[in-house]
């Protein structure tokens, strides 16, 4: 993909460029906000990393002209820690997701794949009624879950988390991101209230079975491979 | 405030005391000023009565002189009856010639002593003020002539006197009180003004301010002194407000920095199996050390007010239920019973959603670390109230008002983690909501465990 960081912190950005580069992606690092408009505008990027405190021009002024301007490519925000009103600031100004600093990489890459891969049209996934992945179903409509034809009964949280790994299609879903979409939560529990989860749902999902589908990435997080 | 409030506030307003004390020590100044007019008055009057009696008295004593035989005094006295069968009478006289005859009155007590004095002639029996006399009696022609004036007329006087004293007096303690009410009022209006702002201040709102308080006197001085302070006072806590923040986020930077080359390191010593769980180790500390900056923040956000309140009507039972379903699961597989008790009617509070499960996730969290093994952990919603029970070893009652402060440490069994910044956080969020956290033991016997409890208003 191609990604456009705005990160005035040399040290920081460096690391952001370094670790994206690795991942194969090609990466526009800029250090100032208007140089960052100005690029964001002219050039496709697949995903936008925006640092809040930018000299020349904000990371959010940045992302409100981009979207004055009909740029509709996902944005991505760094923001300062402990500003919980920055992270709502910057998605009711049309940002797409936020990571707040400092941050694990192995959580940047997950989001900015994420972003990354989104469908064009966002409405064709929810429409959906069916998810499938290898020989495990799901029924949004009816909130059923089968593995192999065999009904599997999951309550409400296991089975918002296993559909959260299966529509993330193969991308690696981080314990923060979980928390995100299946319990709401915005901060990170010092208690495993993923893990905990995720090794139930196993119990049901794979242990009747003798095999894997939730696979661990080790400092990531999890991912269902088709 | 109700009436009686009020009139207690009025009451014990220093402006209406002032008037009352004022008001006695008024009533005491007319009552000696009245003392002293009556005595100078009844001396005066007196005085006159005097000059008349003796003008009388010569006058009548001049006759009796020219009236050689003292026979046809009667006439002389024509004038006079007895007084005490005659309220009319102003004037009387008598007289004893040398040989013992009485011309006149029979007033034998009125001959017994030459001079002026007052004597009472009693008539029919009973005794009045009507009755007073002031009778000179003096020598004349070898025997004795006495000569009385009725008090009456002049008495009156001083009667009304007294009455004159009374109603002005009470005119001006009701006056006096009256302008005390409304001073009071006036004055308890202002105070009322400079104790609630001071209210105000003491809840933690810097910002409040008496203002303008009308009059230039005391009391807006001291409202002018109040403001002063609070205005420093603000400046000063903005000051450490602020070096705590710019500390925290001059921190973040390098930690930042530092966080990521643990990254890096904890990545490429994949290969080199004994390194990585050093890295991995580094890398929990730097998170617990973020988390740690992260409160402070947030804390110092709230305090400040800085927040940017998302209110919205929540359901704490739905927000219990919603963590029975996060940490439920995770309670019981930690080898804790679990316990959720919600009513069936909703209770709506306005809440930043954000916040409030944050806090709650604290108490949880705390409830997970400290609860002893095969305790129960109860959530619960009732009323106005949400609260988080656990069976651990409690908090002495002596430690439970400082426990809440940012960074307090026991030495109990609770301090082998610290409570760090969780209970103040929670204590934080619940202000940000003018909700009240109070701590309590969860049962009677011993581990007694610990509840919190957050109670909206």
């Amino acid at each position: 993909m191609r990604l456009l960081v705005l990160e005035d912190d040399a040290e920081i950005g460096q690391w952001v460029y370094d670790g994206l580069s690795r991942e194969g992606h090609v990466v526009d690092w800029l250090k100032d906000g208007r140089e960052a408009l100005a690029a964001g505008t002219v050039n496709f990027y697949d995903v936008l990393i925006l640092d809040r405190m930018t000299p020349g021009l904000d990371g959010l002024s940045v992302l409100k002209a981009l979207r004055a301007a009909k740029v509709a490519t996902p944005v991505l925000f760094l923001t300062a820690m402990g500003d919980v009103d920055d992270r709502v600031e910057g998605l009711e100004a049309g940002g797409d997701d936020y990571l707040t600093k400092p941050f694990a990489f192995s959580e940047l890459r997950a989001r900015v794949s994420a972003l990354g891969r989104r469908p064009a049209q966002a409405g064709s996934v929810s429409e959906q009624t069916h998810l499938v992945v290898r020989d495990i179903e799901l029924d949004l409509l009816k909130r059923k879950c089968s593995r192999a034809g065999q009904d599997v009964d999951l309550n409400g949280k296991e089975f918002a988390l296993l559909e959260a790994l299966i529509r993330a299609n193969g991308r690696i879903q981080t314990r923060n991101m979980l928390l995100e979409k299946v319990w709401n939560m915005n901060f990170d529990p010092t208690t495993s209230v993923v893990e905990t989860h995720i090794s139930r749902l196993r119990g049901k999902i794979e242990k009747p079975f003798g095999d894997t589908v939730i696979k661990t990435v080790r400092g990531a997080g999890y991912v269902i491979e088709s | 405030m109700s009436l009686k409030a009020e009139a207690i506030g009025l009451f014990r307003s220093s402006a209406f005391r002032l008037a009352m004390a004022l008001s006695v020590l008024f009533v005491l100044i007319l009552l000696a000023s009245g003392v002293l007019a009556n005595l100078l008055l009844v001396d005066a009057l007196q005085e006159q009565m005097d000059d008349d009696l003796k003008m009388r008295f010569d006058t009548i004593a001049e006759r009796v002189k020219s009236n050689d035989d003292h026979d046809d005094l009667e006439e002389e006295f024509e004038f006079m009856a007895d007084p005490r069968h005659s309220d009319d009478l102003i004037y009387f006289a008598a007289f004893k010639s040398p040989d013992g005859r009485m011309t006149g009155l029979s007033v034998p007590d009125a001959f017994n002593r030459l001079g002026t004095r007052t004597l009472v002639l009693q008539s029919g029996g009973k005794k009045d003020d009507h009755d007073k006399w002031r009778v000179h009696a003096g020598n004349v022609s070898g025997g004795v002539l006495v000569v009385g004036r009725r008090w009456d007329t002049s008495e009156d006087i001083l009667e009304l006197l007294p009455g004159a004293f009374m109603a002005a007096g009470g005119a001006a303690v009701l006056l006096t009180l009256g302008a005390g009410v409304g001073f009071g009022f006036a004055a308890q209006r202002r105070i009322r003004k400079i104790s609630r702002t001071l209210d105000q201040i003491a809840e933690g709102d810097l910002a409040a301010r008496v203002g303008p308080l009308g009059r230039a006197d005391d009391l807006s001085d001291l409202a002018a002194h109040v403001d002063g302070t609070t205005a420093r006072l603000e400046v000063l806590l903005r000051q450490t407000r602020e070096l705590s923040v710019n500390i925290a986020h001059d921190l973040k930077t390098p930690l930042t920095r530092l966080r990521a080359r643990l990254e890096t390191l904890a990545e490429a010593s994949v290969s080199e199996d004994e390194a990585l769980p050093d890295a991995e180790k580094a890398l929990e500390e730097i998170d617990r050390i973020i988390s740690t900056f992260d409160a402070i923040l947030q804390i110092a956000r709230m305090d400040a007010g800085a927040h940017n309140k998302r209110f919205e009507d929540l359901d704490l039972g739905e927000l219990a239920r919603e963590f029975a379903d996060a940490y439920g699961a995770v309670i019981e597989d930690s080898g804790f019973g679990f316990e959720l008790s919600v009513p069936q009617s909703p209770s709506i509070v306005r809440a930043d959603p954000a916040l409030l499960k944050q806090a709650l996730a604290n108490l949880i969290e705390n409830a997970l670390r400290y609860s002893s093994p095969g305790g129960q952990i109860r959530i619960g919603v009732s009323g106005r109230s949400i609260e988080v029970a656990d069976e651990g070893p409690g908090i002495p009652d002596a430690d439970k008002a400082r426990v809440m402060e940012p960074f307090v440490r026991l030495d109990a069994a609770r301090s082998s983690g610290g409570f760090g910044l969780g209970l103040a956080l929670v204590q934080s969020v619940a202000q940000l909501h003018k909700a009240r956290v109070s701590l309590s033991d969860t049962r009677a016997q011993t581990p007694c465990g610990l509840t919190v409890r957050i109670d909206f208003a």
